[in-house]
């Protein structure tokens, strides 16, 4: 192990097959070790965010002064917040959670802890899912600090369940390809532009769906017209939630030191 | 004393390759017809006049667009599977022949709207769905940019080349639901295509496909050249 | 009729497009021929069988991918480029 960390720009390979488990398989020790690796993962870093606190608060300072900002850009009066709420809303989130994602990857890269991960003997999907929990974990809760200020803002009931259901939906689409594009940015110069650059375009359907849905929501409109919409976030989230262990491990074998 | 072995194919003209001129000549004579097509062997169309000859190369790039984005899926995908840096060259070249023609498409659907419906820009669904697919792709070429080191360039490009074709039809799912449920066209945007208009289409579509065949090779061998360079430099100790 | 105008200009865009294009790529092809002409010429002097040899290393090493093991031409190459002893 030692020579390996010595050559800095070796490919960092597979791991060894023995752990190259997968879940979902027929054993299902290696489904219960797998879980085990993506908490071990997500844990890991929700306790460290938990004791630093460095982002979360500025996350959620910078979410609440995307909603103000807004109020000033655009003069919001009462009557205007039902048709402009949503997409205040979720420009907020948007630009806050990218926030948050560009660090799901940067700390490791700061200490050199990415290659240690890499080493370890550990399916790669096994890493993105846990980074994955890990930023969708803190993404919900930064929408979770945000929104009560944002009803009292605007006074648009966000409370209830239409609304709450898709900003889960379109959190796990948003963060699992964010999850994906965080890993590729790191490594580039550009890394904080570059990951906005890549993800909304490719986010576009999960900004309009949700925008669109939560809207809907907010008037009390009934399931069913929420329901094309709903469906569009639905299978951008499965799309993308199989799509990128897949796409991360081939990602993972170029990570690493520049 | 040649440092690159092969024939040299590096020329617009191609000389030296036989495919090359094959294609060129083809695109010329596609081009012209398709020309000849849209112009003269077409008719007038009833409400819009003259300007909706647009429409045939607007489409045709469109279309041409398409394609050279599923051939940047194809590139990335067959790149992770054998690590040969050429498909990556294919990818590569086939993203910029993309992104040119969707630029096509942007500008000529622009300068149709203007007569069309009074408005240098709509946020209509086709014109929604194409400005979202040349900012992914830019953002794919961006990307390649950034990144020096050329396997992790290529693999982290094949990684956003696929996830970008396979958005493609989510994005069109979405930006269409919206504008039915908020359309924004005030006029009926179609109109009637004679069967001459059918020829006209298909030929200029043809045109295009062979123009996007002819610019991507011009544009790969060119690439794989820049490769062969760049190793042989390598071989030789200039690194 | 200004409606003509616009088709003008949709038509003059394609080609203005198309063209630069082309440009860049003729201008890159160019760039690409003269480094390959430098590199030719500071190896000039060098006998054949040296020069085969690494025809056809680069072309290994670009299709294996770079973990192609590169020996042959590399250890001959002292300075790199530079005067040869030709007697």
């Amino acid at each position: 192990m030692l020579e390996t960390l010595k050559k800095p720009t070796v490919a960092i390979s597979a791991p060894r097959p023995e752990a190259q488990t997968r879940a979902g398989g027929p054993d299902g020790r290696s489904l219960r070790a797998f879980l085990g690796q993506v908490w071990a993962i997500a844990s890991k870093d929700v306790r460290a965010e938990l004791r630093s606190k460095e982002v979360a608060g500025a996350t959620w300072v910078f979410a609440l002064l995307v909603l103000v900002v807004f109020n000033f850009a655009f003069d919001l009066e009462r009557e205007e917040m039902g048709p402009a709420g949503p997409g205040m809303l979720w420009v907020a989130i948007v630009l806050a959670g990218m926030l948050g994602l560009n660090h799901v990857f940067a700390k490791e890269r700061e200490q050199s802890c990415l290659e240690g991960l890499l080493l370890c003997p550990v399916d790669r999907s096994a890493i993105y899912f846990g980074k994955l929990a890990g930023a969708l974990i803190f993404t919900l809760a930064l929408e979770v600090a945000v929104l009560p200020v944002f009803a009292v803002f605007t006074n648009l009931p966000v409370f209830t369940p239409g609304p709450l259901l898709v900003l889960l939906l379109g959190t796990v689409g948003f963060v699992a390809v964010g999850t994906l594009f965080a890993a590729i940015a790191a490594n580039a110069r550009t890394r904080e532009v570059l990951l906005p650059i890549l993800l909304l375009p490719v986010a576009t359907p999960v900004l309009v769906s949700a925008v669109n849905a939560t809207g809907l929501s907010f008037d009390g409109k009934p399931w069913s017209e929420l329901a094309p919409w709903l469906g569009i976030l639905a299978a951008f989230d499965a799309i993308y939630l199989v799509l990128s262990p897949w796409l991360f491990e081939q990602v993972a074998q170029e990570l690493g030191p520049e | 004393m040649r440092v690159v072995a092969g024939p040299s194919n590096l020329s617009l003209t191609g000389a030296g390759n036989r495919l090359h001129r094959a294609l060129l000549g083809a695109t010329l004579a596609a081009g012209l017809l398709a020309l000849y097509m849209a112009f003269v062997y077409a008719p007038k169309e009833a409400t819009m006049g003259d300007v909706q000859r647009i429409f045939y190369f607007h489409v045709g790039a469109a279309w041409t667009a398409l394609l050279a984005f599923f051939v940047v899926l194809l590139g990335g995908l067959a790149y992770l599977r054998t690590r040969d840096r050429r498909w990556d060259a294919l990818a590569l070249s086939s993203a910029e022949i993309g992104v040119v023609f969707t630029t096509i498409t942007l500008a000529t659907g622009s300068i149709w709207a203007k007569p069309a419906w009074g408005a240098w820009w709509t946020w209509d669904p086709r014109l929604t769905t194409t400005t979202v697919l040349w900012l992914i792709y830019v953002s794919y070429l961006i990307l390649r940019s950034t990144i020096d080191e050329p396997e992790r360039r290529a693999r982290f490009a094949a990684v956003v080349g696929i996830v970008g074709f396979v958005d493609v039809p989510i994005v069109f799912l979405s930006i269409r639901l919206w504008r039915t449920i908020h359309p924004v066209l005030v006029k009926s945007e179609g109109f009637e295509m004679a069967p001459e208009m059918v020829h006209a289409l298909l030929v200029a579509l043809l045109a295009c496909t062979l123009l996007y065949a002819y610019l991507l090779l011009v544009r790969t061998s060119l690439e794989r050249r820049r490769l062969e360079v760049e190793a042989a430099k390598r071989a030789i100790g200039f690194y | 009729m200004g409606d003509l105008w616009y088709l003008a200009l949709a038509y003059g865009v394609i080609w203005v497009v198309l063209l630069v294009y082309l440009y860049s790529i003729a201008r890159r092809q160019e760039s690409l021929r003269q480094e390959v002409k430098a590199l030719e010429e500071a190896l000039e002097g060098e006998p054949q069988a040296e020069e085969e040899a690494e025809e056809a290393e680069p072309f290994l090493t670009l299709v294996q991918g770079e973990g192609a093991p590169r020996e042959g031409p590399a250890r001959t190459r002292s300075a790199g480029r530079g005067r040869r002893d030709s007697s």
